[in-house]
Order: C-alpha cells, then structure tokens, then sequence
C-alpha cells in the first residue's frame, strides 16, 4: 500500500487550500483583508468582554485569553471542518479514486492558515501592550507542532466516524463548548481556587495541559514542565495512532456510507 | 495478448438507501431491535478477464451493475469478496468536470481538476494551450466556470480528462457533450486514443455507437454477466430481449 502522495496529489492539497481560503474572500468589499479584520475583530470583541466579566485590567486579561484561545480556535475550527470533510466531497470519492484523508488534511491545513494569522494578531499586540517578551517563548514552534498532532489526531479521527454516524456533530460541537469552558482558557486558575471540587476538574482536564504550552512562555513567562509536554505528546500520540489506524482499518467501506 | 484487468468471483453489496441510515440514533435503534437494514448485490459473484488493447462496451438496463462495475475497475469500490487485479494505469471518466470549482476560473480548475488526474503543475503547463485549444473557450478561460454553460463546462472537462495517457480508459455515458460538432471532436479523439491501443471500456446506452465502436460487449443484468462475445452477436440478442420485455 502507497501511503505516501504523489507530487500531483501534494500540488492537489495545496492548490484546495489556497483556494478555499482565497474564495472565501473573493468578491468582498474589502477582499483578504478580512483575513486579518475577521479573527482581529473577534479576538477584540471577546477581550474586552471579558475583561469586564473578568474585572481584570484589559491589557493583562487580552494577553491571557489570546494565548489560551487562539490555539483553541485552531483545535475548534479545524476539527469541526474536518468531521465531516470526507462525506462533504463523496462528489469526489464516488467518482474518482482520492485518498479520503486529503479532505480532513486540507481542512486542517485551511485552519492552520487561519491559526498563524490569529496568532500573528497576537504577536501584534504584543508590541501594541509594549509587553516582556520572555526567554522562554522560544518554544512555540514546539507548542504548535504539539497542537498540530494533538488537532490533527481528533480531527481525522472524528472525520471516520462521522461517516458511520453522520448525526454526531452537535454532540462534537457541545463535547468541545463543554472542554473550554472547564478548562482555564477564559478563566484564570485563580477562579477555581475556592473550589476544590473545580480544582480536581482542572488537574484531569487535558486542555488545560495543552493550554499550558502556550499560557506559560507567553503569559507567565515560564517554561511549561515536563507534565505539560509529557500530556500533550502522549494525548496527540495516542488520538493520531488511534485515528490512523481506524482509517486504514475501514477505509475501503467508506464508499458505501458516503 | 496480456491481461490488463482480472476480476475474480466479486461481489459487491450495497444497504438499501433509506433518510438517516447511517446515523447514531439509527444504529442504536437496530442495535436494540436487532433489526438489520436489507441489502442488495449490485454486483454477484462476477469474474471478467480483459486484455491489452482490446475496446470494450459494457451495456445492460438501469440498475444493471454497469456503473458498479467501472467503478471497481477504477479502484473506487473495494468489493465486499473476491479480487480485482488491474496491471494498468486507469483513467475512469465517469463524470465530467470532477474536482471543478464554479468559483475558480476555468484556468485554475485546470490546475486542480488536472493534479488529481495526476499532472503535476509543469505537465498543465506544457498541456494548457492543447486543453483550451480543444476545449475551444478561448475567450471564457479566465472567468468563474459557475458563469459557462452546461455545454462549455463539458467542453472543458473533456478536454482536460482527455489529455492524460492512460493506459486502461473507462467512459461512463459521457460522450454526448456539447454540441454536435463537438461531439464529433470528442468521438475522434476516443477513436485516436483506441489506434494507440489503449484498452477502453464503455458504458452506454447507445447500441449503435457501441456496435461501431467496439469489438466486444459484455451484457449485465442484476449484477451477473449475462453475455460476452462479439460487439454484434451480443447487441442483437440484447435487442431481442429488450423487445420481448417491451
């Protein structure tokens, strides 16, 4: 079995994810920009909305969520367009001999577009805040290769079964919803600390672990420890070995589900 | 003369379409009434041998198993039992205008559409002019394909799905494209493509183009050979039984 793409068919996932990011905007009035003016506006509507919720200074309190949300928003968008990415093109696979998994790769590819154009907004504002930059955010790029087994795992693994069960994106959207808001994204540790109860839900929460990865070097300034990295790695391993195996697995019934 | 396709005592069976078979609710449902959904074989336990160069029409009446059938020709469909050898690069041409965009400009649907025919970005350039020569939409290359009508959109995907070099060429219904002149272009560059000894099969509807066209017909009904043999023996007989149906 060939599991790795021709040139044609790279050139093929490419091309898709340009253009759909390109279509997306083709024919608005202010064209790409709003590739940078959609996430800046949300970042900034959800900023200083909570800030107030929050009672905490703006400038402090943006820099927190950023660094937890914007990541979360790439896990959020990529693996919501990638459960159902394979039944969304059976025009294809009904008619042409694809690999099912380029749908879910180029929708995690459109998404990761998305993500390093959030994420850039963020630096922005960083030098906006005139904010420390610390030692350790040189470790980012590793936070983002973390997310990207972590998103890619969850993604492709929920693509596969929603073909048998094309009914579950509502229970994914609620599962998702129900995983930020327990997890110290929009809430700060400090929030839970009179509960203990809220304490435990944290210390099991694997999100917040992978939140770590970026909260710390960005907005503590520390390194994430060992049980950060040990949880995200283990978590992203476990969800893409047990995705890639269920594809390969079931891929030749696909055609009679989509 | 060697094998190109060897298909070996296949079947293929499909569940029986019904609103939200394939959903969480439904398949707790069955799970609890330990119902099943009925099935039916598309194709039944059907061994099929086809050699290098040989022009091939496969016909049969709705339902048959045709389509089915190019399509597990084509590797699409994995069947349920037996084995499909194929010793050949295939180029199915089921539907024209797979992998278009209508938003995207006819030019850079050749760029899509033509990767996952296999062509890296180099190989459309060098075939670009002969795709729009063909295609004859000269003036329309650079606007949204949502924009052409039906009869320039089919110009178009033929003439690209007809730039590749396959070795095995299956043609499913689609050679009424375009106008008649069009059609003609279209006729002539499958019969160029047959001279080569490209091993074509087809599926139509149109006895007569089949007859002139190919050297053997395979007949399907309910997903079983019925008849294989010379183009002519095997449309007349298929004629006869269509009138004593009628």
């Amino acid at each position: 079995m060939n599991y790795v793409p021709t040139k044609a068919h790279r050139y093929f996932i490419w091309l898709h994810i340009k253009n759909l990011i390109l279509i997306r905007y083709r024919g608005a009035y202010l064209g790409l920009m709003w590739i940078i003016l959609e996430p800046l506006m949300y970042l900034l509507i959800l900023g200083f909305v909570f800030a107030t919720f929050n009672k905490a200074p703006i400038k402090e309190y943006v820099l927190y969520l950023f660094s937890g949300l914007i990541p979360w928003q790439f896990l959020e968008r990529a693996v919501l367009s990638m459960t159902d990415s394979i039944t969304q093109n059976a025009v294809f696979i009904r008619r042409i001999r694809t690999p099912y998994i380029y749908f879910p790769l180029i929708q995690l590819g459109v998404a990761f577009v998305d993500f390093i154009i959030a994420f850039s907004i963020l630096l922005l504002f960083f030098l906006l805040y005139r904010a420390e930059w610390h030692i350790p955010m040189v470790v980012l790029p590793l936070s983002i290769m973390a997310w990207m087994i972590i998103v890619a795992g969850l993604g492709i693994l929920l693509a596969v079964l929603f073909i048998f069960f094309q009914d579950i994106k509502p229970i994914i959207q609620m599962g998702l919803m129900l995983l930020l808001f327990t997890s110290t994204i929009f809430f700060k540790p400090d929030v839970f600390y009179g509960d203990s109860v809220k304490l435990k839900i944290l210390q099991y929460d694997p999100v917040c672990y992978w939140a770590n990865l970026f909260q710390k070097p960005i907005f503590y300034g520390i390194w994430p420890d060992l049980t950060d990295w040990i949880v995200c790695l283990m978590s992203g391993l476990i969800l893409l070995s047990a995705a890639l195996m269920l594809y390969y697995k079931l891929k030749d019934k696909f055609y009679y589900y989509v | 003369m060697a094998v190109a396709i060897k298909l070996n005592n296949i079947t293929v069976e499909f569940k029986k379409p019904t609103l939200g078979n394939h959903t969480l609710k439904n398949n707790i449902y069955y799970f609890i009434t330990g119902k099943k959904i009925s099935t039916f074989k598309a194709i039944d336990q059907l061994s099929l041998i086809i050699n290098e160069k040989e022009t091939i029409g496969i016909i049969g009446s709705n339902g048959a198993g045709k389509t089915t059938l190019l399509r597990i020709i084509a590797q699409i469909i994995v069947p349920k039992s037996g084995s499909v050898k194929i010793f050949k690069r295939v180029i199915p041409l089921l539907e024209l205008g797979i992998g278009f965009h209508p938003e995207l400009s006819g030019r850079e649907n050749c760029y899509l559409a033509g990767a996952l025919l296999d062509f890296t970005p180099k190989e459309i350039d060098l075939r670009l002019n002969r795709i729009i020569d063909f295609s004859g939409i000269h003036s329309f290359i650079d606007a949204p394909v949502k924009t052409y009508s039906s009869g320039m959109f089919a110009r178009l995907a033929f003439s690209l799905a007809t730039e590749v070099d396959p070795e095995i060429f299956l043609v499913d219904e689609i050679i009424s494209v375009g106008d008649e002149s069009f059609q003609r272009k279209c006729i002539l560059r499958i019969q160029k493509m047959i001279k080569k000894g490209i091993t074509t099969i087809f599926v139509s509807h149109n006895l007569d183009f089949l007859v002139t066209q190919c050297s053997r017909l395979i007949w399907i009904e309910h997903g079983k050979i019925m008849m294989d043999g010379a183009a002519v023996e095997v449309a007349h007989r298929y004629r006869y039984q269509q009138r004593l149906l009628n």
